[in-house]
């Protein structure tokens, strides 16, 4: 399967690749960069998730996009099999892991690698009934034919089914996922249930939902008309907007007779979705990034093509000049620096002022639920009470964070509008301003850039997508919980939110973020309460959740966010210092070699392709 | 008086005996609680037992689409009950035994049904579809429910099997949840047992089971698991398993059956002409009795041995007096009392 369209990737990786060549030898720095860059690029993960109803054949899927020719890796049966959320990414070795729950533990859970033959024993209703062995997920990677390496699939149990664990994994996992394919068949035109289902993923903000209707060779093809129409009809009544229901069978795919498993259509749609969306935001993530190191070298060269033409003593003049403007640099900088560091560290104090009676605050309204409901509602308030806490904590939090978020905002604009500038007489180049902005994006990816044109959750996931495997976390607070969650689920463990997170939260503005943390908040609650049934002891539970949510973020995340001020200043110094270097290395060459006319063709070559390649418009479709 | 009549008489003091000896041993928690739940038991097997001389309907009910049309049609031998791939039947159809094809239809708000004779299969067909677009005109609610009137073997003066709108479906626009409301009014009116079908291909999930709950309960016992196709015994007994978990200590029989391939349909339909017998039906109430008071006397006896003072009465003494003194019904009492005593 290629669904993330890694072939059209293969043309950004080789314009990188292209001009980190045309860089190599003047700025082996600016190399390195590149090249980490690239890595960081690969590394960037889709997730797509396969979610339906109990029996709808996710786990036939699953398989089938595996090229799998047996069910060792994704198991199934003839009632409903799968228990835990299983996925499988690519690797040259197989190998597969089980990491189980950790309930006290702090951090990660443990975990186990086991043979293949060993998985069915961990992830089906079968041999791990209610998941006794305390599975939280099992990873499974492999040298899978055709599948992309960029790709997580995730396999879920099925929703709705006597095994009520299952829905509290499920919607843990839902806001993660780039693009959910949502299965039902053809047998089963869309039910209660899945509405229901499908409300959810709406919840979670998840735009991306591809449907398939599967077991088409299980069906008439008038039956399979009816469910079209049915299916149709619900669908836009619910205000999902569908363009195509595939007709599959993921069966006849996973018995390789692909021809009429319908497979290609959908995995093509997929393709679209996958690398329109996030595909497009990586891509845009490396472009900046690689501008961002060019940037300084391409002024160099401009200031080494300009000066060929000049006399030894005007060159000369140029470098004093240079030096002098540095020392004025230097203390004009930490002027505006210290002036950063105080807005930034203000909005951050304010903040933790405005949350300080928060705890309590929350805690009164959520016993107060609590209390209120009857004995008899109470298993219904136990399920509900993860996203009940959810919400509320949302509520509380959403405009004093809206309020930092904007501060820290503003202390952001006006470190680039007070940076110290220095004007060379050299041509058109300036140094240390950024007019383009471009220091502030290098220093956090470039993910407010794109931004501005894609969505913020998904640019809040191109930033976070290199250094976190698993998790993408769209905004400021969603990184504050995906870190909590990060301690007491251990596939989530995983996670490191990077330093740098905060600098494009603060930049691309207030986001929605409670579209996404909000929804991972759930699974802790979910699970550590799943034996919680009393009354009291719902309410210690909240009381703990609530308690344990607030310390977090007042001892770890805040602190944490605070100590950004300096990596972000660190980015700016950097960017200035690289820009000087390059302009003072320029002169010193120009110094050896004035007048040299077939150096200054194949620099004025260079410097034309680099322009090129650096400004060379997107793919079409972008 | 018939058995039945005697029957319910005597269960009616057993009911009176649990309950009150219930009270008398509420300060034991153990004890009390544990005879307030054979009360409880007790009155459902009575409900069946008052149910059992009355006219009988068998209703099939079910998660939507998971062929109950089909299975009907398919226990009938002939393609009595329309059926589609979608909600499909939106009020419940009953089947009734006549000497010859017919239809009724009863409107709600209504008190005596349109009745249009027919000649055969087909023409029962056509007036059934043109009450059907009928009813999408302007009174689509005004229909309570729809009966066939047919000769067949399954049913007798007394015994009806009825066919009924799905439950969990969803129903675009203004129809929405008028299947499922649909079924309740008439599980609650008219259905006195109940098959509870169920897709192999799909197993029971939380909807089905929390609508069982609700309704079902007392009046289910009888899961009829259809779409069995390439099903082997091992399958059946490890669906058995799985989902006979959920139902605690009322677990129904399972049927496994496929309407088409015919398999399991026999044996349901001997399940049927067994529900279908007046006589047969009160017997299996006073056997659900009998056992009950067995099974209590057995946990009373190993209670009375570890916890209780022999001082203390089992029965509240005035209560076991009078239920000694209720009149007998074919050695039933005399069981009865020996299980308990």
């Amino acid at each position: 399967m290629n669904v993330t369209g890694s072939e059209a990737r293969q043309a950004s990786i080789a314009r990188a690749m292209r001009i980190r060549e045309l860089v190599a030898s003047r700025d082996p720095k600016a190399a390195a960069v590149i090249d980490r860059a690239l890595e960081h690029f690969q590394e960037g993960r889709f997730i797509l998730t396969v979610l339906g109803k109990a029996k709808r054949g996710k786990s036939t899927l699953v398989n089938a996009l595996l090229g799998r020719r047996d069910d060792l890796v994704a198991p199934i049966d003839k009632l409903p099999a799968s228990s835990v959320i299983s996925r499988f990414v690519w690797a040259e070795q197989p190998r597969a892991t089980v990491f189980f729950r950790s309930r006290d533990r702090a951090a990660a859970g443990a975990a186990e690698n086991i043979p293949f033959e060993r998985i069915r024993e961990f992830v089906t209703e079968e041999k791990n009934p209610n998941n006794v062995k305390q599975v939280e997920t099992v990873e499974v990677a492999g040298p899978f034919p055709d599948f992309d390496h960029d790709l997580i699939l995730v396999d879920t149990p099925g929703a709705g089914s006597i095994h009520e664990y299952h829905d509290a994994l499920l919607h843990a996992f839902i806001p993660q996922s780039d693009v959910i394919l949502f299965l039902v068949t053809a047998r089963m035109p869309i039910d209660q249930d899945e509405l229901e289902l499908l409300q959810q993923v709406k919840a979670a903000d998840i735009q991306k939902v591809v449907f398939a209707i599967n077991k088409v060779d299980r069906a008439a093809d008038g039956d399979i008309e009816e469910a079209v129409a049915h299916n149709r009809g619900l669908l836009a009544e619910a205000g999902i907007s569908v363009e195509r229901l595939h007709r599959i069978s993921a069966l006849r795919a996973f018995q390789a007779d692909p021809q009429d498993s319908g497979l290609d259509d959908l995995c093509g749609e997929l393709r679209a979705l996958l690398t329109s969306h996030k595909g497009q935001l990586l891509e845009a993530r490396l472009r900046a990034r690689v501008s961002e190191v060019i940037g300084p070298v391409l002024k160099g060269l401009a200031i080494e093509v300009d000066g060929l033409g000049k006399t030894a003593e005007e060159i000369a003049s140029q470098r004093r000049e240079l030096v002098g403007h540095r020392e004025k640099l230097s203390r004009q900088c930490s002027a505006a620096e210290r002036h950063f560091v105080h807005r930034w560290s203000r909005a951050i104090d304010h903040f933790a002022q405005s949350i300080s009676t928060a705890p309590e605050e929350v805690k009164i309204k959520l016993l107060e639920q609590v209390r209120g409901t009857a004995m008899v509602g109470l298993s219904r308030l136990h399920r509900e009470l993860p996203s009940i806490i959810g919400e509320t904590v949302d509520e509380y939090l959403r405009p004093h964070a809206q309020r930092m978020e904007n501060g820290l905002q503003e202390a952001c604009r006006e470190l680039e509008g007070g940076y110290p500038a220095l004007e060379l007489g050299i041509g058109p180049v300036a140094i240390g301003r950024q007019h383009d902005r471009s220091i502030l994006l290098g220093a956090v990816g470039a993910a407010a850039t794109a931004a501005a044109g894609a969505g913020l959750v998904a640019a809040a996931q191109v930033a976070t997508a290199a250094s976190v495997a698993y998790v993408t976390t769209p905004s400021l607070v969603g990184a504050l919980l995906t870190q909590l969650i990060g301690t007491s689920a251990g596939f989530l463990s995983t996670t490191s939110v990077p330093v740098a997170a905060p600098l494009w939260v603060a930049l691309a503005g207030p986001i929605g973020w409670t579209m996404a943390g909000m929804g991972a908040l759930a699974l802790p609650f979910a699970w550590t309460m799943s034996k919680a049934r009393q009354k009291h002891q719902l309410e210690q539970e909240v009381a703990k959740q609530v308690d344990r949510l607030f310390s977090f973020l007042r001892d770890e995340r805040l602190p944490q966010l605070r100590k950004s001020a300096e990596s972000i200043l660190e980015g700016f110094r950097l960017h200035a210092e690289q820009e000087l270097e390059q302009a003072e290395s320029a002169l010193n060459r120009l110094v050896d070699r004035a007048g040299d006319v077939a150096d200054r063709e194949s620099l004025e070559a260079l410097l034309r392709e680099l322009n090129l390649l650096v400004n060379e418009p997107e793919r079409p479709g972008e | 008086m018939t058995f039945q009549e005697d029957f319910l008489q005597l269960a009616d003091h057993l009911l009176l005996l649990l309950h009150e000896t219930a009270v008398f041993h509420e300060g034991t928690v153990e004890l009390g609680s544990t005879l307030r739940r054979a009360w409880r038991l007790a009155a459902i097997t009575r409900c069946r037992l008052d149910a059992a001389g009355k006219p009988h309907v068998l209703a099939v009910v079910g998660l939507g689409n998971v062929g109950k049309s089909t299975l009907v049609n398919a226990l009938f031998e002939m393609e009595l009950a329309p059926r589609r791939n979608g909600p499909c039947t939106a009020v419940p159809v009953e089947f009734r035994a006549a000497s010859g094809w017919g239809l009724e239809v009863h409107y709600r708000e209504e008190f005596s049904p349109r009745r249009v004779a027919c000649k055969s299969l087909a023409e029962m067909h056509q007036c059934l579809n043109d009450v059907a677009n009928d009813a999408k005109n302007a009174n689509t609610r005004s229909i309570a429910r729809i009966a066939v009137t047919l000769e067949h073997p399954l049913l007798r003066s007394d015994f009806v099997i009825a066919d009924t709108p799905g439950f969990g479906a969803a129903q675009p626009g203004e129809a929405a949840g008028s299947h499922e409301k649909a079924l309740l009014e008439y599980l609650n009116t008219h259905a006195s047992q109940v098959f509870w079908v169920a897709l192999a291909d799909q197993g029971i999930g939380q909807r089905e089971y929390a609508f069982y709950e609700q309704n079902l309960s007392a009046i289910c016992d009888d899961v009829v698991v259809t779409g069995c196709e390439d099903w082997s015994e091992s399958d059946s007994t490890r669906f058995t398993r799985r989902f006979s978990r959920v139902f605690g200590r009322r677990v129904p029989t399972f049927h496994f059956v496929s309407s088409t391939e015919k398999t399991g349909i026999c044996e349901l339909r001997g399940r049927i002409a067994q529900l279908a017998d007046p006589t047969a039906r009160v017997a299996i109430a006073a056997e659900a009795l009998l056992q009950l008071s067995q099974d209590l006397g057995a946990w009373l006896a190993q209670y009375a041995q570890r916890e209780l003072a022999s001082t203390v009465p089992r029965w509240r003494p005035d209560s076991w007096q009078r239920f000694l003194a209720a009149p007998d019904c074919q050695g039933l009492r005399t069981s009865l009392v020996r299980h308990l005593e």
